[in-house]
């Protein structure tokens, strides 16, 4: 019997909070998987070429495609994210099996970041189901949004084969944060 | 009497605003949350009215805070000039939250040459010039006998499988939307961008020019 689309968001967010990262990503749809990344990297990318340019003529912010640029991605390959747990280079964290790199920087983002574990550990508490066809569902839960209250969200779910994963949404992803190159956390 | 479900409620909602028939978009919200947003709205647009537009293109930013929730003691006489007719301020808090919803969303969608050319040069489109379809109930999920949740489907997310959530409780008068004081990503509140570009553009451009023109010493 295939776990419900209820049973597999719960467990997921059972996950997140005891910060069992690897099945987080377990119970993510592939495709969210590799969105994820591919912003992720890109913006890994936009940061290091920001840092890279004369501090007088690169203006005062950065932002990024989504897409990650194999021309970049040579550029920055060796850069080291010294504040972050075995100081991965971007390169390393781009050779990465999607799924492990999910993990990780999940991880990174709930405890790398100005206010360690924010999110992490509060409970959300699945309310029900609707299903909108055989192979999408949205879960509705009460759980922790971008201000601290607590308000009503939507975890869609896709089923792959025999099994619900999740899609993700921004009250549960996270990133670490990016320091100045060379700066101590 | 027949009263509307959750989902008659939020579909009722969805009609109201796709025809812009913002009485009946009202009557469809809970009290509480008409009331709050006239007060942060109210408190939004003396914040706009209040922006040091000329310091800040010149030093590169600036910024204003306002109580939205108290009587912004000496600035009930200023006047809001993005609602029409300009009211005060004390004017605006002075109507009734039904009152203040109609105009203020009659504000939101009221198009005027300033923000045309805005959105123009920025690539921008008016809401009303949008051709999206409207926003459709998916579901409902039930929590208790008098709160339910409204599953819906809109144009315009990131994500095709993208669905969002509107709250419904109910009362004497039957089912009525709760909406998040502080979130403002139901297609409720959409034109209030709008509104604010309104309030601000003319001001931007004034304040631009001035600053080009060349300085008395």
């Amino acid at each position: 019997m295939i776990a419900s689309p209820t049973e597999v968001v719960a467990a997921a967010f059972s996950a997140l909070e005891s910060g069992d990262w690897t099945t987080v990503a377990e119970l993510t749809h592939p495709s969210a998987i590799t969105e994820f990344r591919s912003h992720q990297i890109s913006h890994l990318l936009a940061w290091a070429e920001f840092y890279a340019k004369d501090e007088t003529t690169r203006g005062s912010g950065f932002g990024s495609s989504g897409e990650i640029s194999a021309e970049l991605l040579a550029r920055f390959t060796e850069r080291t994210l010294d504040w972050l747990p075995d100081r991965p280079t971007i390169g390393a964290l781009a050779a990465a099996a999607p799924k492990e790199f999910f993990a990780r920087w999940l991880g990174a983002g709930y405890t790398e970041s100005p206010r360690p574990r924010q999110g992490q550990r509060i409970p959300r508490r699945v309310l029900g189901v609707v299903q909108e066809s055989e192979r999408l569902a949205h879960v509705v839960y009460r759980g922790m949004g971008w201000i601290p209250i607590v308000e009503i969200q939507v975890m869609s779910v896709s089923r792959e084969g025999d099994r619900w994963l999740l899609m993700q949404n921004m009250d549960i992803l996270r990133s670490p944060r990016l320091l100045k190159p060379g700066a101590s956390c | 009497m027949l009263i509307d479900g959750p989902v008659e409620t939020v579909a009722a909602a969805f009609q109201a605003l796709q025809q812009r028939d913002w009485r009946a978009l009202a009557k469809k919200i809970s009290p509480e949350s008409l009331s709050q947003i006239q007060q942060m709205q109210t408190g939004s647009l003396l914040a706009v009215e209040l922006f040091p537009f000329d310091s800040a293109t010149q030093s590169g930013g600036s910024w204003v805070a306002t109580n939205s929730t108290g009587v912004d003691a000496g600035h009930e006489r200023t006047r809001i000039r993005a609602m029409p007719g300009s009211p005060t301020l004390a004017e605006l808090r002075a109507l009734s939250p039904v009152d203040f919803f109609v105009q203020w969303q009659e504000a939101c969608y009221r198009r005027s040459v300033w923000l045309s050319l805005y959105a123009w040069m920025w690539g921008l489109f008016h809401k009303d010039d949008q051709q999206d379809d409207p926003p459709a109930v998916v579901g409902v999920v039930l929590e208790g006998n008098d709160l339910a949740h409204v599953v819906y489907h809109r144009t315009g997310l990131m994500h095709p499988w993208e669905r969002s959530v509107l709250t419904v409780r109910r009362d004497a008068d039957g089912w009525l939307l709760v909406l998040d004081p502080f979130s403002h990503a139901d297609p409720f509140r959409e034109g209030q961008g709008w509104l604010m570009l309104r309030a601000m553009t003319p001001r931007f451009f004034k304040a631009k020019l001035t600053s080009w023109l060349p300085r008395k010493r």
